[in-house]
């Protein structure tokens, strides 16, 4: 009784690209910052109708290219399809279209705003994400970080509780985890 | 083979096998059935098992491969030590290439197989293998394998036939002793019944006696078996008695009739008679007289056996029973030139007693004394021991052994040596009964060739306060 099949072109493809296999830095953030809705809960209320599309937020440049679009194409979490909005460098008077996404990336362009970005992100249910240094330790959420080639994750959980989001404690395991100061 | 026939078993044996074995058996059967129940449900409890693992395994995995964080995977499997039995644990990411991985012997190295396009479970030879994908969010993140090893069924096994033989071994020892307790209930009451008609059987041939029916089993049935049997043989006594005592009846009155007309002739009523005439008559007289008393002595035996002799009770004299004894003795002792010597009998000595049997009883004693005594004398002594009156009949004749006096008051004595001076051997057995309904009794004490004793015991007669009369 032979029950397996081998997806031999699988392990082919595994050995031949180790590390980030065949992808890109930014495709494989893009991944996670699709990934992160898996292990993210918003509270009630965030979504009008169990259809309703969870919004990532990119301000500042886009670094992603085309990743981002191409990585959530025709995807859903829990029912949910995402879209995806570019806003350009921050821009005091469309703070409130900022905290209508579920999660904003925060480009290193913005690395000068941070302050007064997470200032007016503080209490909103959006989950912050961005790869400028010391991210979480200012109040952000999840930093991208690197350990040689490998991309990690360092995340503040106290901040995504302030603004009543919870992060899955598998998320937790799998990153460093910062306290704001 | 015949050390283990199981009829020749006591029964007190058989009861203990019989219990045993069935007890035995009856573990063996359920021991049995749980062992094949095991057997049938304890693969699919173990899939089930390990199937809950894959799953808590790689639902806990989903982060670690989403984010491809190795060191936690890693970690994350190396918990399954928590679980003896498994043996080894891959985790692949999405695209099959191994992610982390578990082994629980590190030496053993066992090959982690490729990722199978569908997830499942296999078993072979004992060892149980499950392919699982992982999903997080509605996508696949992964695969997990999970393998576990023989060693844990066959421990379960090992446990199982330990604790059989255990349990076994208890049970054993436990039915054998409620088996050794509870045949008592069978055995004792057979042997009681049992033990009972052999003291009948060996008995003095006293078949009023019966067995106390203990209960409404089957020995309550031998019991009463028994019983209705020794009524039978009861009944078949009494029509013997019965017939001894209607024929003595009649031939006693007939055969003393004979005797006192003998006596008549011989006194020369019937004018004279010569010496043979008188020869022939006294021999005659002696024969008259055996018949009468052998007459006599069935009629008491039969009524013994009826349980109809009772004693009439009254004060009495010794020196008048004495007199009344060897009334009709003088004759023969001067025929013997035997010395007839009286003593005591002026002491006025009172008995209470039944006069009749007494003397009844005194003649028997001088009529074997008599009989049994070539030459010498024979004495009638009679004295007093505490408020006993004492009768002792002595005589200087042949005496009688150990074996004689051993059966001398029963009465299905065997006729010894002197069988020619017997009667039918019932005289002292009778007498011996007529002293015991009255508070008496009669021993013996004798010696071979010098003489015997025979003492016969009633009550003294006690006027006012204890004073003898
Ligand atoms: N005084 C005695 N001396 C020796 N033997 C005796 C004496 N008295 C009795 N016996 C023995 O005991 C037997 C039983 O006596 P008894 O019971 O009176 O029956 P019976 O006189 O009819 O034979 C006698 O036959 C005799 O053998
Ligand atoms: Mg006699």
């Amino acid at each position: 009784m032979k029950k397996f099949r081998r997806i031999t072109l699988a392990l082919v493809l595994a050995i031949a690209f180790p590390a980030w296999g065949q992808f890109s830095e930014y495709a494989v953030k893009a991944a996670y910052l699709f990934n992160f809705a898996k292990f993210v809960q918003w509270p009630n209320g965030t979504f009008n109708s169990a259809a309703s599309p969870i919004i990532i937020g990119v301000l500042g440049d886009d670094p992603f290219g085309g990743d981002l679009d191409r990585t959530v194409e025709g995807k859903s979490v829990d029912g949910h399809p995402i879209r995806i909005k570019r806003f350009g460098a921050f821009d005091v008077t469309r703070v409130s279209q900022l905290q209508k996404c579920q999660i904003l990336f925060i480009s290193y362009s913005e690395k000068d705003n941070i302050t007064e970005i997470l200032g007016a992100m503080r209490g909103t249910d959006v989950l912050t994400v961005s790869e400028i240094e010391k991210f979480p330790i200012l109040g952000g959420m999840i930093l991208f970080d690197q350990e040689g080639q490998r991309i990690t994750l360092a995340i503040n959980p106290q901040a995504a509780k302030n603004s009543r989001l919870t992060i899955s404690s598998k998320l937790l395991q799998v990153a460093t985890i910062y306290k704001s100061e | 083979m015949s050390w283990f026939s199981f009829s020749d078993m006591r029964l007190r044996r058989k009861i203990m096998v019989i219990t045993v074995i069935s007890t035995l058996v009856a573990l063996v059967m359920v021991c049995l059935t749980f062992f094949l129940y095991e057997m049938m449900t304890y693969p699919e409890i173990r899939l089930k098992s390990l199937a809950t693992w894959a799953q808590i395994m790689g639902d806990n995995s989903t982060a670690a491969l989403t984010f491809n964080d190795h060191k936690t995977a890693q970690e994350m499997l190396a918990t399954l030590k928590a679980n003896p039995s498994i043996l080894s644990a891959c985790l692949y990411d999405n695209k099959g290439q191994q992610f982390a991985s578990y082994q629980r012997d590190r030496a053993a190295r066992r090959r982690y197989p490729a990722v199978a396009e569908q997830a499942g479970a296999e078993s072979s030879g004992g060892s149980l293998k499950i392919f699982q994908d992982i999903f997080s969010g509605g996508e696949r993140v992964g695969y997990l394998f999970l393998e576990t090893d023989t060693e844990e069924m066959r421990t379960r096994l090992t446990h199982y036939a330990l604790i059989t033989v255990l349990i076994g071994l208890i049970s054993f020892f436990i039915s054998l002793f409620v088996a050794s307790r509870l045949q008592r209930y069978v055995t004792e009451p057979l042997h009681r019944v049992v033990d009972r008609m052999w003291d009948i059987a060996r008995g003095e041939w006293d078949i009023t006696k019966r067995l106390e029916v203990s209960g409404r089993d089957e020995i309550g049935d031998v019991a009463e078996a028994f019983n209705a049997f020794m009524g039978k043989l009861q009944t078949v006594k009494d029509m013997k008695s019965d017939l001894i005592s209607v024929v003595s009846h009649q031939l006693k009155t007939p055969v003393a009739e004979i005797n006192g007309f003998i006596e008549n002739m011989l006194d020369g009523i019937t004018g004279e008679v010569n010496s043979r005439q008188r020869g022939y008559l006294d021999q005659m007289l002696v024969i008259g007289r055996g018949n009468y008393k052998l007459i006599s002595d069935l009629l008491s035996i039969s009524k013994i056996d009826r349980g109809v002799v009772s004693a009439d009770i009254h004060p009495v004299s010794a020196k008048e029973v004495v007199a009344l004894t060897i009334r009709d003795y003088e004759q023969i002792m001067k025929e013997k030139s035997l010395i007839l010597r009286l003593e005591g009998t002026e002491e006025g000595i009172m008995l209470y007693a039944d006069r009749d049997k007494v003397v009844e009883a005194l003649r028997n004693l001088l009529n074997n004394a008599i009989k049994c005594t070539d030459s010498g004398s024979v004495t009638i002594r009679v004295g007093s021991e505490g408020d006993q009156g004492v009768i002792e009949v002595l005589d200087t004749g042949i005496g009688m052994d150990e074996e004689t006096l051993g059966s001398l008051f029963t009465r299905n004595r065997v006729l010894g040596q002197e069988a020619h001076r017997s009667g039918a051997g019932l005289g002292l057995y009778i007498s011996k009964y007529f002293m015991n309904i009255q508070k008496g009794d009669l021993t013996v004490t004798s010696e071979v060739g010098k003489g015997s004793c025979f003492k016969l015991v009633v009550p003294k007669y006690m006027k006012q306060a204890g004073t003898a009369a």
